[in-house]
């Protein structure tokens, strides 16, 4: 065995030189050559290294405390294909049920829908004086006239120099593509027709089939989030601009995500329009929950979401939004900016399936 | 071993317990970011719940299938590192090591420091395989099995990874001798 044959061992064995008869030969090796000894000293200090790295890291991080919550929240999504009246109320059901149970991703894309429905409901007030109910069935009627469009979705992190893009298409009322890049490199596509989600990532080149249950409704749709609208109460109308040549309000909203009392109002909303048995019963736990929380005086997160969006002021749909989402997280302050332009409403968009 | 059945959240959340700090730690350490650590952590074990039926405890255990949930998940969708995954390959490319990520020298006084940096700089199927290997502590066979890669290319994404960190740590410790 030469020097060559050597080093390639001294890799494999990972900084621990194995008692099996394979290495004994290494080791003979090793006793008569110092510069393959040298060599097997910085590897297996190398590896020491490695391992000593990767385990104070693991050691700083953990997960959170409402891991196991939340993935009961997002175990408890039950997608399925339904009418259309009865998949707008299980849509927003659904968002309202996980809109800090989902990704980052998607709760950003959640969020811009959310401050689409807020903003035109907001506007229809500020020129026609009607009741909450009507300026909701009011909401709720415009959101589900809207059959396709375009979204652009950028999240980035104050500490990070790292931006993640998504080009969303939708169409009503089960496709959805999604193309993400990381800082502008495409690392992501997915096409979900129906029950199947085809998937390509950058790291295998190729595309893969998962049928199941599936729901690219729960991503993002812009019928999504009127159940938020009894929730959020801290709104600013801020002076109307233009966006993309159309004239559009501009509306703030601020609220605390994780508020117990904020999400109680939600999960009443919710409860409202609901008929699924199944569905009232997580609510209502997830509302005596939270009340047992308020009675406690459990301490409330120190979270915080400032919503603006610019709403088109003859269509009351929305053309950009942006959000800026403050939190504690692993002992130090984390900023996310997410923003979103929607666009080509209505246009014809085709999703088919991917040639594999 | 205790299977969770399709529907029975409470034997599932024993499997979660049981494996939760796995999969957080692996996710950590190949995407370096607590956030999507999260994320990925969840995502694994709501597939993992909806996915039970699916699994084959004929082909595996159950940790290794989990294993291969969470690394797939990590390197499919995720951001890459500070470089990208390509980078060893490009740098051999162009006669490079590793780039150092920007500090001088003197700033890399110890082999840890030096590591950590270096780990960051390379791309992310590269830290699954060191992650696997080092500190999971898997032969090479079985991270083949967990990447669904072939054994050659396992040897070599370690061999390389590792052997990049020698060259570039060869390079500081001259560069500290002038």
């Amino acid at each position: 065995m030469d020097c060559k044959e050597i080093k390639e061992k001294l890799i494999s064995c990972s900084g621990q030189m194995p008692e099996s008869e394979e290495f004994a030969s290494v080791k003979e090796h090793l006793a008569v050559c110092p510069n393959c000894r040298q060599e097997w000293e910085a590897y297996a200090g190398i590896f020491a290294g490695i391992v000593q790295v990767m385990e104070d890291s693991a050691a700083k991080a953990s997960p959170s405390p409402h891991a196991w919550a939340d993935i009961k929240g997002r175990i408890a999504v039950n997608p399925r294909r339904i009418s259309t009246f009865v998949a707008i109320k299980s849509k927003v059901a659904r968002f309202a049920k996980g809109f800090w149970l989902r990704p980052v991703w998607q709760k950003a894309v959640s969020v811009a829908s959310v401050a689409a429905i807020i903003a035109a409901l907001l506007i229809t007030q500020l020129t026609v004086v009607l009741s909450p109910a009507a300026v909701i069935a009011r909401a709720q009627e415009a959101a589900t006239e809207v059959n396709s469009y375009h979204v652009t979705q950028t999240r980035s992190y104050a500490d990070d120099d790292w931006v993640m893009r998504q080009e969303i298409d939708y169409v009503m009322p089960d496709r959805m593509k999604l193309v993400r890049y990381d800082d502008d490199v495409k690392s992501m596509e997915a096409r979900y027709i129906g029950s199947n989600r085809y998937s390509w990532t950058s790291e295998t080149g190729l595309w893969e089939l998962d049928s199941g249950d599936w729901s690219p409704q729960s991503i993002g749709e812009m019928s999504q989030g009127l159940m938020q609208l009894g929730a959020i109460t801290q709104i600013r109308v801020l002076p109307d601009e233009v966006v993309d040549v159309v004239s559009c309000v501009h509306y703030e909203a601020t609220f605390n995500p994780s508020d117990p009392v904020f999400y109680v109002s939600l999960m009443r909303e919710v409860i409202k329009v609901e008929n699924d048995p199944d569905e009232i019963e997580f609510y209502q736990k997830e509302i005596e929950r939270s009340e047992q929380m308020i009675a406690e005086g459990a301490e409330v997160p120190d979270e915080t979401v400032v919503m603006n969006y610019w709403i088109g002021k003859d269509d009351y749909l929305v053309r950009q939004f942006h959000s800026v989402h403050s939190r504690q997280w692993q002992g130090k302050l984390q900023v996310a900016t997410d923003t979103a332009t929607y666009s080509q409403f209505n246009e014809p968009i085709e999703i088919e399936a991917p040639s594999m | 071993m205790i299977l969770a059945k399709q529907g029975k959240l409470d034997d599932f959340e024993q499997i979660f317990h049981e494996y939760k700090g796995w999969v957080y730690k692996t996710a950590y350490l190949i995407v370096q970011n607590p956030q999507q650590a999260e994320d990925i952590m969840q995502e694994v074990f709501v597939r993992a719940y909806k996915s039970n039926g699916t699994f084959d405890h004929q082909k595996g255990s159950y940790s290794t299938w989990l294993r291969r949930i969470t690394i797939n998940r990590c390197l499919n969708g995720h951001r890459n590192g500070a470089s990208s995954t390509a980078s060893i390959e490009e740098m051999e490319e162009q006669g490079q090591s590793i780039p150092d990520n920007g500090l001088g020298v003197l700033d890399q006084i110890s082999l840890k420091d030096d590591i950590r940096n270096l780990i960051d700089s390379l791309g992310a199927k590269y830290r699954a395989a060191l992650v696997l290997r080092c500190v999971d502590g898997l032969a090479y066979d079985e991270i083949a099995e967990v990447l669904g890669i072939p054994l050659g290319t396992v040897k070599s994404r370690i061999n390389r990874a590792v052997e990049a960190l020698r060259e570039k740590r060869k390079s500081m410790e001259k560069e500290a001798q002038k």
